[in-house]
């Protein structure tokens, strides 16, 4: 301003508020467009998780035999992946964006395809060497009001949320003991019951992800029902004790969200 | 033209003219969520949906199947059956004065009496009726299509329907018995000898002090407690909210208001009268290892039968007749 004042001794005040107006306004025009032309552009990435038992490709309602040596059969499966992140091990996390607007997916395995239940996600494009999620909800998705949430957060979503408990399930997982007709029902959910999962190599200069513009990258993540029956200790959980069969939270809620983290394993990579 | 407008904006007015509460004196402010203000119209759907067995699965219940006025919006079972008979697992709670409470059912796991509607709705136990079910038929009903429309502006829908509900609970204030004469209203004459050395005993006497825990305005300090009732707990109260082991066998605090009213109690249902209960904080109790230190659990109190007839007077002097018979809460 007053570099115009020096400039411009002689002019009318009047005229040099109409230049400062015309200065200010290209000044902010392109901030704009430097902001524009910073959005970097953004590709599809493919999420698909398959449901495994002991390795083996699962069918709902077919026999199964667990760890403990129990014969059992799975009715309903389902969780739900929140706060999806890629990065490069010494870069800045690039958060996705869903499609349905909620960064938030629920995986059903009650309706997976041969190849697994897929989600496609957008992510800015680049070479990423570590994806990372939750199977679970952050707090303030979990508390906000589920008959004004939207899918698949929306109360037709039912059996994940807690009618008796305000707050959703994170993963449920229901079934019935061959021999005895037994019902096991678990239902892992609670701010402290949070399942991170990461995968990715610090030391690895070969990118585990590309993503390109009009490509889809797709990755694969196992998810071995199993294993979520192996302990850390290497011992089976039993199944036949009815408080580690009806589980909706306390110790062996804490033992099958642990068990849940090394349940899900990333597969493999394939772009298309 | 103008002669519509007016109509028009009496209507607008007339759909959300306000409920005014009655708050007895002595009372603080009730907690009314902002997006959910009382209105004569939203009280007026809650109380229709409240008493409507369309609710329920096969038809055959309603809310009021299990709070009843006559019981002070409770019922006289142990433990009560929903539909097809199939029974429930704990004593049905009464419904007084829940704009001042923070917590709903025995082990408090929900915190909002909007979503409280939720569970006894689609229970097994209880209602057994899917949500989405419950919404088509209120879609399906003219009126429900209109009283909804009056009170929310919006078809029947899961937030309105609870929302609704929530509203004609929130109008069940009871706060006009023998003890609010006395305490709140500053009538020295309101008790009789036996109901006044009762209140001493329940306030002021070292040796019961019952008030440790029945507190406040709704006699409740909405606390979880374990009241030493079994030394082992088929049902865990608030560790099955919590998960912690020091939560075992611990409940909500209940209301004391209106008690005569509402037996049998316990969580369980498993005390049967008054006398029953008084026996049981009187005695020794079960030594449970979360047995509140409020209950004298593991050290007899001496209790005359005197002191055990007076404590009863007063709490029968906690019954609020007017709040039992008001019409406005009947169908």
């Amino acid at each position: 301003m007053t570099i115009l004042y020096a400039i411009l001794p002689t002019a009318s005040s009047s005229f040099v508020k109409y230049v400062t107006v015309l200065l200010l306004a290209l000044s902010l025009g392109t901030c704009y467009a430097q902001k524009k032309t910073a959005v970097k552009e953004q590709g599809d990435v493919m999420l698909n998780f398959i449901p495994l038992v002991e390795g083996e490709a699962f069918f709902m309602d077919s026999i199964y035999s667990a760890p403990g040596g129990e014969q059992y059969k799975i009715t309903n499966w389902k969780f739900f992946v929140s706060n999806i992140a890629f990065s490069t091990s010494f870069g800045v996390e690039q958060p996705v964006a869903v499609e349905s607007k909620l960064p938030v997916l629920l995986i059903d395995f009650g309706k997976a395809n041969t190849t697994g239940v897929q989600s496609i996600v957008k992510v800015q494009t680049g070479a990423y060497t570590d994806v990372r999620f939750d199977i679970g909800l952050p707090r303030q998705i979990n508390h906000s009001d589920p008959t004004m949430a939207l899918p698949p957060l929306d109360l037709a979503q039912q059996d994940m949320y807690w009618e008796w408990n305000s707050g959703y399930i994170f993963l449920l997982v229901e079934g019935q003991l061959i021999s005895t007709n037994e019902r096991f029902h678990f239902a892992i959910g609670g701010d402290n019951k949070i399942m991170p999962f990461a995968h990715g190599n610090l030391f690895n200069i070969t990118p585990l992800v590309q993503v390109e513009k009009n490509k889809i990258t797709q990755l694969n993540f196992t998810f071995d029902f199993n294993k979520l029956l192996k302990n850390g200790d290497g011992s089976a959980y039993s199944l036949n004790s009815e408080k580690k069969r009806i589980v909706h939270g306390g110790y062996f809620a804490d033992i099958l969200s642990l068990n849940a983290k090394y349940a899900m394993e990333f597969k493999s990579v394939e772009v298309k | 033209m103008a002669v519509l407008v007016f109509l028009a904006s009496m209507t607008f007015e007339l759909n959300r003219k306000p409920y005014v509460l009655k708050i007895p004196v002595g009372f603080p402010a009730p907690l009314i969520p902002a997006d959910n203000e009382l209105t004569v119209a939203r009280v007026k759907l809650g109380k229709k949906l409240f008493y409507d067995k369309i609710l329920s699965f096969d038809t055959s219940i309603s809310c009021s199947s299990c709070h009843m006025p006559e019981f002070s919006f409770s019922d006289n079972r142990t433990v009560s059956p929903g539909v097809k008979q199939v029974m429930g697992d704990r004593n049905s709670m009464p419904l007084i004065n829940l704009a001042w409470s923070n917590s709903f059912f025995w082990d408090g796991g929900v915190s909002s009496l909007e979503m409280q509607v939720l569970k006894p709705l689609t229970s097994h136990t209880e209602m057994n009726l899917l949500l989405r079910e419950a919404v088509y038929r209120l879609k399906t009903s003219k009126d429900y299509v209109k009283l909804f429309e009056k009170a929310y502006q919006c078809e029947p829908n899961p937030n309105a329907l609870f929302k609704a509900i929530a509203s004609f609970e929130r109008t069940l204030i009871s706060g006009n018995s023998k003890f609010d004469r006395y305490f709140y209203q500053k009538d020295s004459t309101a008790f009789n000898a036996s109901e006044k050395r009762g209140y001493l005993l329940f306030f002021g006497n070292d040796k019961v002090h019952c008030v440790s825990c029945h507190s406040g305005v709704n006699f409740s300090n909405n606390t979880f407690q374990n009241n030493g009732l079994y030394a082992e707990y088929k049902d865990e109260g608030r560790a099955r909210i919590t998960g912690h082991k020091n939560d075992i066998g611990k409940f909500k605090v209940p209301t004391l208001r209106n008690i005569a009213y509402t037996a049998p109690y316990m969580h369980d249902g498993s005390l049967k009268t008054l006398e029953e209960v008084i026996n049981h904080y009187s005695s020794a109790g079960t030594g449970h290892f979360n047995a509140s230190l409020h209950v004298h659990t593991g050290s007899q109190l001496e209790l005359t039968a005197q002191d055990k007839n007076d404590l009863i007077n007063f709490l029968k002097a906690l019954n609020d007749d007017d709040f039992i018979r008001n019409p406005a809460y009947r169908q």
